[in-house]
């Protein structure tokens, strides 16, 4: 159980002429390889903006962010773009299926641009991942046609497409009744546990936070509860 | 395989079939219409040009000098702030001084050149009066420097030689006199001779200018008509390249003082038509092509706008903004090149349709438009396609570039 990504002092400031806004405040924390984590808190605590921070949507104002112990700062956002390309998956509350292609098609869309494999292991690889978020059935579909269940099981499958580091989800659960949430939120759980990778996970389901092993509760851009986090790491 | 960019700008594109097809559709037109309405407009223009080339020479020395010689009381004080009053000025014999010296060194060189003397003249008929201009030709040789032999559409060159007071008149003047072949004419010249001239041919050049206001009369005749004996005003020259005519022409005036104009000088006017016919053609057929890059344009700022939640995914998932706007730039080089193609098949079809009408106002019925055909119309329709339209999509491509997919994937959260 190794640390691969660390903050130092992060904090991200809004600035609009006068008005401040602190979303991110001064925030120190480790996640380790393996680590399925929660991000909780109320509203505007800023937790989004924290995990867009770590998923290197957004840049810091102050602070460093440590990936595999190299600093991101100085990044530019070609390099940016490559990490999260090779490194991170996301998975957002709306799914962002593109509606032209297949499901297959947009599994396959990450491996596209990272350009490593042929198109048969693409394809067969998308299969595999389709195969184990339980829809290979529905490949060939379009996402309108599918149910919103579905339709983000399609978008776990991608963001796991380049077999990603880290997953990075964003209330993935969101839009989905308890029945699916609780899938979904297996599949996350069973991505750290079985193939070691780090997954945090914001969310404001208290209910489906305490299915994690870790959680972090933040409040007004700070980190407010750091439960539990001894006990992974020990 | 397919490169991702070009996967889903061909989604956007078949997605929208309707919406693509038109501004396919509105590029086709407007290269269509470039390449058919410019090709007319060259078609013409070059059917023009030929005529005045064929019908005239190619360089004309007439006994002009381009700087008026100083008179000698200028030459006697010059610099002076002095009049000379009653200093009549020189009159010197007009013609071309030498012309059968020049004309034999043309020959030399392997260049056409034939002598005339050029002249006012009155023709009358039946009451019908004409004051036209009246070339006194050598029959044997015009037919090296202007295409005369072959316009005649009735009697001969050579007849001049044989009827000594033999003319020869355009067709249009032909009809406006009333007259035919084998008719008489009186002529009165400003030399103060009347005489009658009998109608030994009768030409049609395709030029107004020509048919209705030039006449041809043997050399020898015409030096008597307007008392001028042995005098030449002109020398006409053919080239065997019409191309050169303006060095050789310069060159000509350099070595024998005379006015030497080529007949791009002679018909600088018609010239200056052309170029403003070209600049408005040019520019309203061009229009056409920015209007169809607008429609581009609109319709892929549609889709950048409706498209940003993909863009922004895309952008989370590890796509640079070069990646992304190439998309977009794509999409726009796409109805660029189908619309050519398209537009190249409307263009040829439109050109065809065009050649099928027959010419206002052309002496020859049978003739019809004549639209210029060459290749390089097309790519050159084309290329200003491709160009518009890759601008038309690289516009909103660049906003889609700069997108921040936060503001995105955060709204919808």
């Amino acid at each position: 159980m190794s640390i691969v990504l660390e903050t130092i002092n992060l904090s991200r400031i809004l600035q609009e002429g006068d008005l401040k806004v602190t979303l991110v405040d001064n925030i120190n924390l480790q996640l380790a390889s393996g680590e399925f984590t929660a991000i909780t808190g109320p509203s505007g605590s800023g937790k989004s903006s924290l995990l867009y921070l770590l998923g290197l949507l957004d840049s810091p104002t102050q602070g460093d962010l440590l990936i595999n112990g190299q600093s991101t700062t100085q990044l530019s956002e070609e390099e940016r773009a490559w990490i999260r390309l090779n490194s991170f998956g996301f998975v957002f509350q709306f799914h962002f299926l593109l509606a032209e292609l297949t499901v297959l098609e947009n599994v396959m869309v990450p491996m596209r641009q990272l350009g490593k494999l042929t198109r048969q292991v693409m394809g067969k690889r998308a299969l595999e991942l389709l195969a184990a978020v339980g829809i290979a059935d529905q490949s060939y579909k379009r996402p309108a046609q599918l149910s919103g269940g579905q339709r983000q099981r399609v978008a776990i499958a991608r963001a796991l497409a380049n077999d990603p580091q880290f997953i990075f989800a964003d209330e993935p659960t969101g839009a989905l009744d308890t029945k699916n949430a609780n899938a979904v939120f297996d599949l996350l759980a069973g991505l750290a546990r079985d193939q070691g990778k780090t997954v945090a996970v914001v969310t404001h389901d208290e209910n489906l936070a305490s299915k994690t092993w870790r959680r972090l509760r933040m409040e007004d851009g700070r980190l407010v509860d750091n439960t539990n986090f001894e006990r992974r790491l020990g | 395989m397919i490169p991702l960019s070009l996967l889903i700008s061909w989604s956007h594109l078949i997605v929208r079939k309707r919406q693509t097809l038109a501004s396919v559709l509105g590029v086709a037109m407007g290269v269509g219409f470039f390449i058919s309405v410019s090709g007319m407009m060259k078609g013409f223009h070059d059917f023009f040009r030929t005529q005045i080339i064929e019908s005239n020479a190619h360089i004309v020395i007439s006994d002009e000098v381009r700087h008026p010689p100083r008179q000698p009381a200028e030459l006697t004080y010059q610099n002076a702030a002095i009049q000379v009053k009653r200093a009549f000025p020189q009159e010197p014999v007009r013609g071309i001084l030498g012309a059968s010296t020049i004309i034999d060194s043309l020959h030399q060189q392997g260049i056409a050149a034939a002598p005339v003397l050029r002249g006012q003249v009155l023709l009358r008929r039946s009451g019908r009066d004409a004051a036209v201009s009246m070339l006194g030709i050598d029959p044997d040789i015009e037919g090296t420097v202007t295409t005369l032999p072959e316009d005649l559409i009735a009697g001969s060159l050579n007849a001049l030689n044989s009827v000594p007071d033999g003319i020869i008149i355009g067709n249009l003047l032909a009809e406006k006199l009333g007259a035919s072949l084998g008719d008489s004419l009186i002529a009165a010249t400003p030399a103060g001779i009347i005489t009658n001239l009998k109608i030994v041919g009768v030409f049609r050049t395709g030029l107004n200018q020509l048919d209705e206001g030039q006449t041809y009369v043997h050399l020898v005749k015409q030096q008597s008509l307007q008392n001028r004996p042995r005098v030449i005003n002109e020398i006409r020259i053919r080239l065997p390249d019409v191309a050169q005519s303006i060095p050789v022409a310069s060159s000509l005036e350099t070595r024998w003082g005379y006015k030497a104009a080529p007949w791009e000088e002679t018909n600088s006017r018609v010239l200056a038509v052309f170029q403003i016919q070209n600049l408005i053609i040019y520019s309203t057929v061009s229009a056409i092509l920015i209007v169809a890059g607008f429609g581009i344009f609109n319709i892929i700022s549609t889709v950048v706008l409706e498209k940003s939640r993909d863009i922004a995914i895309l952008r989370s998932i590890g796509l640079n903004s070069s990646n992304i706007s190439n998309i977009f730039v794509i999409e726009g080089t796409v109805v660029g090149f189908l619309g050519s193609l398209m537009g190249w098949i409307i263009g040829y079809g439109l050109s065809w349709g065009i050649e099928q009408i027959p010419a206002p106002g052309a002496s020859d019925p049978t003739q019809t438009l004549i639209v210029d055909g060459s290749l390089d119309r097309y790519l050159l329709a084309g290329a200003l396609a491709v160009i518009t339209s890759i601008l038309a999509g690289w516009l909103p491509a660049r906003k889609a570039a700069r997108l921040n997919p936060l503001l995105i994937v955060r709204g919808a959260t």
